[in-house]
């Protein structure tokens, strides 16, 4: 925290309260000091998901802010946007006056001091002048100052500077995992939300490689905390909060190399509080007897696996390679352990999924129960889920098809009734809201409008599967003159211009087009951290991008820049 | 194993917790404080609290009442301080009690509600005279447990209404309301409920769950 910038919190209000609010001409205000938000020098929003961009364009309106970023004068707050979504901003490029790539801890307070100095000096160079600044700011993307030109046939020619002094290429902040930028004091909310627990991100970033993962490539490298300083936190946050639960997060944290320390030693140390220690989706190949039974203490949370597919032929294609039998004994561990339900995830429409590879998911789920049956004790009950996959930016797969609506609606039928029975539960996502997702999450800078349409023909809320109104997208596309096929539906040669490829994520083209060419011949990736260096960039070219930032205690390893 | 008993108000934007966010957060806001709770066992030990009878999502209230079992005794300004450093504003603790041991639960013990309630007339409205006759019958028919018409002024009525605490729309005061309108024959409606206290109404005394604790008391 810092004595000279204040910050608040806003939430998209439910439409209910959306339209009240326009009714009786109450502007967007402030959780906490109930201040109208366009009173704020600085509004921003963290992209986490593309289905609630309609959100955002929704509460600029309701702030009374212009949706254009062209529109706004020094009177308005300066817009701006961060999280995974600002790895492909395009699509926003119209409404969002500049983006953050990559880690916020740092570069928030780079932001905040050129705001500052910005207003102290008088605003000079309004708008313009600020962004300037900001520009300045590593990691900070205006793309104002940026022009798009396209290809007779609809494709990107290029995104380039329009004006001199911003980078060509903007290449995305990394910080330090450092435990001043932890939450001391988190909120606790007085309603019931979801994630409703006390958190320790115990690592950032992952090696493992899976292929169509974004957040694998746009989080590395990765950077662990020491087990006492995860600790501690754990600590910290399970006092300042009084949650009865303390998750250890991070992207797959049965990778972290102090897990059975932290997890074993917080679950002893917490449990005489009536404190549980939870782990967010476990990769089942890393899931040993011993992490099961310390976490066995207090609470059950439901187990969460992700095989993602069904045969060990596509897995390995994705590179998230799982022993059939592996996974058997995790589940056997976690029976033994005390569980009784189990949740898994699986994808339809993976590259090069055939109907073998469906069946696979099918029998994969038959044998877990056979395998819980045979083992007497109480019935195991599993929650199966299943997604269409969708293509996403800086991912060795940015360059695959999404496969259209029927097939993905077939394909999810087809394991809905063959996955019919007794003990297991069976959600599919609904593959039209997958199909507008994967416009956006790799769309240009044309959708734009497209996104404003579909606003104004009253979208809101689309990842709520009561909200989403498919028919007002496909006008809203019409209208708007874009094709979501363009987007979604076509295969991209590795020689095309990305809408992304003017930001730099850390990791090369060249290192995805290989990943690429591998899973399109089923050849499996090691994770950097056990072996070879596999030259993506992430740490420099320096192969350390799992092994340089896991520090002993004492040492303090900085990343350095590529 | 030592048990007290709080006293607290909602009010102000706690109307909008409900109860059982409201056991959360009283739960939280207790281990934050560092008291020491008693867990129950099993495989999800919670701190062992008892509420007297949940409050409908809305409405504010002077006295409401949480038994929390603890491990060891802590001074009861300091239960008392401790609490009132981590509830969020609206939730606040104005006394403390010890309990013993034998006592009955609070949800055993309160089997009525005193409200008060303003109703905003939409029509003509009958005179206090007449109004308080009427509220007199209703009563006498069970429509409430007991009734005062406190204040009448430009179609506003407030009164008192003593409620069971439990038996579907007749512990409603809301719906309570709306049949002493329509007992009235006046068109109208509810402008606001608040709980005044909480009662244990049993052969003609009446008793709030205070008088039922012997021992020191805190106050706040």
């Amino acid at each position: 925290s810092r004595p000279d910038a204040l910050m608040e919190r806003v939430f998209a209000p439910w439409p209910d309260m959306e339209e009240e609010m326009r009714r009786r001409g109450i502007p967007l205000f402030a959780l906490e000091s109930r201040e109208p938000v366009k009173t704020f020098d600085v509004l921003g929003f963290s992209l986490q998901y593309e289905m609630t961009y309609t959100n955002l364009l929704s509460m600029l309106d309701l702030a009374g802010v212009p949706l254009q970023s062209r529109a706004r004068g020094v009177e308005h707050p300066l817009v701006c946007a961060g999280g995974p979504g600002a790895l492909n901003p395009e699509p926003l490029a119209d409404f969002v006056d500049f983006f953050l790539l990559g880690d916020g801890e740092e570069a928030v307070h780079d932001i905040v001091r050129e705001v500052r100095e910005w207003k102290q000096a008088g605003r000079p160079g309004g708008r313009e002048g600020a962004l300037l600044r900001l520009a300045g700011v590593e990691g900070v993307y205006v793309p104002g100052f940026y022009g798009v030109e396209y290809e007779s046939d609809g494709t990107l020619r290029g995104v380039w500077p329009r004006r001199p002094g911003v980078p060509a290429r903007v290449r995305r902040r990394v910080a330090r995992l450092r435990p001043e930028d932890a939450p001391r004091c988190p909120l606790v909310p007085a309603v019931e939300v979801v994630f409703d627990r006390a958190m320790v991100e115990v690592f950032r970033g992952c090696t493992r490689g899976c292929r169509f993962c974004q957040a694998g490539v746009i989080y590395r490298p990765v950077r662990e905390r020491p087990a006492a300083e995860a600790m501690s936190l754990a600590r910290q946050a399970v006092d300042a909060t009084g949650y009865p639960e303390v998750s250890l997060v991070s992207l797959s944290s049965a990778d972290y190399s102090a897990i059975r320390e932290v997890a074993g030693g917080l679950a002893r140390e917490l449990a005489p509080r009536g404190v549980s220690v939870s782990l967010p989706s476990l990769r089942a190949d890393a899931f040993s007897v011993g992490l099961a039974s310390d976490l066995h203490r207090v609470r059950k949370s439901g187990l969460t696996f992700a095989p993602e597919a069904g045969t060990e032929r596509l897995r390995r294609a994705i590179n998230k390679s799982l022993g059939e039998e592996e996974f058997l004994a995790a589940v056997r561990a976690a029976q033994d352990a005390g569980w009784q339900h189990l949740k898994l995830y699986f994808m339809v429409g993976l590259p090069g999924e055939t109907e073998e590879d469906l069946g696979g998911i099918v029998s994969l789920v038959e044998r877990v129960l056979a395998e819980a049956r045979g083992r007497g004790g109480r019935r195991l009950s599993l929650s199966v889920s299943v997604a269409p996959f969708v293509p996403k930016a800086h991912t060795p797969f940015q360059w695959e098809p999404q496969l259209p609506v029927d097939e993905l609606g077939r394909r999810l039928g087809l394991l809905r009734s063959r996955l019919r029975r007794r003990n297991v539960r069976f959600s599919g996502h609904d593959p039209r809201l997958s199909l507008v997702e994967a416009v956006f999450a790799r769309g240009d800078r044309r959708l734009g409008a497209a996104l404003e349409a579909a606003f104004r023909l009253g979208c809101r809320f689309d990842a709520w599967s009561d909200r989403f109104r498919y028919e007002l997208w496909l006008e809203a596309f019409e209208r708007s003159g874009a094709d979501p096929g363009f987007y979604a539906h076509r295969r991209r040669p590795h020689s095309e211009v990305l809408p992304w490829d003017h930001l730099d994520a850390g990791v090369s083209r060249r290192f995805l087009e290989r990943e690429h060419d591998r899973a399109l011949r089923g050849e499996t990736t090691p994770d950097c951290r056990g072996g070879a260096c596999e030259g993506c960039g992430a740490c420099g070219g320096a192969g350390r991008a799992g092994g340089a930032e896991r520090r002993a205690p004492g040492e303090d390893k900085v990343p350095q820049a590529g | 194993m030592p048990r007290v008993r709080i006293r607290f108000r909602k009010q102000g934007d706690a109307r909008f917790i409900s109860h059982l966010d409201l056991v959360r957060v009283m739960e939280r806001a207790a281990r934050r404080a560092g008291l020491p709770l008693r867990l129950s066992q099993g495989y999800n030990p919670r701190p062992k609290m008892a509420f007297a009878s949940a409050l409908a999502l809305g409405t504010a209230s002077d006295a409401e009442y949480l038994d929390l079992e603890l491990v060891r005794p802590v001074p009861l300004e300091d239960v008392l301080g401790r609490l009132r450093e981590q509830l969020p504003s609206g939730l606040r603790p104005s006394a403390a009690a010890w309990v013993p041991e034998q006592a009955p639960a609070l949800m055993a013990l309160v089997n009525a509600a005193e409200y008060e309630v303003e109703v905003e007339f939409s029509g003509p409205c009958p005179g206090r005279a007449e109004l308080e006759q009427r509220l007199r019958d209703f009563v006498t028919r069970g429509g409430a447990l007991d009734g005062e018409l406190l204040a009448l002024a430009e179609g506003r009525a407030r009164l008192r209404l003593v409620l069971p605490a439990s038996g579907g729309d007749r512990a409603r005061p809301r719906r309570v309301a709306e049949s002493l309108l329509s007992a009235l024959g006046c068109g109208g409606r509810t402008a606001g409920v608040r709980r005044r206290e909480l009662l244990r109404i049993e052969g003609g005394r009446r008793l709030v769950p205070w008088e039922l604790v012997q021992g020191g008391r805190a106050r706040g």
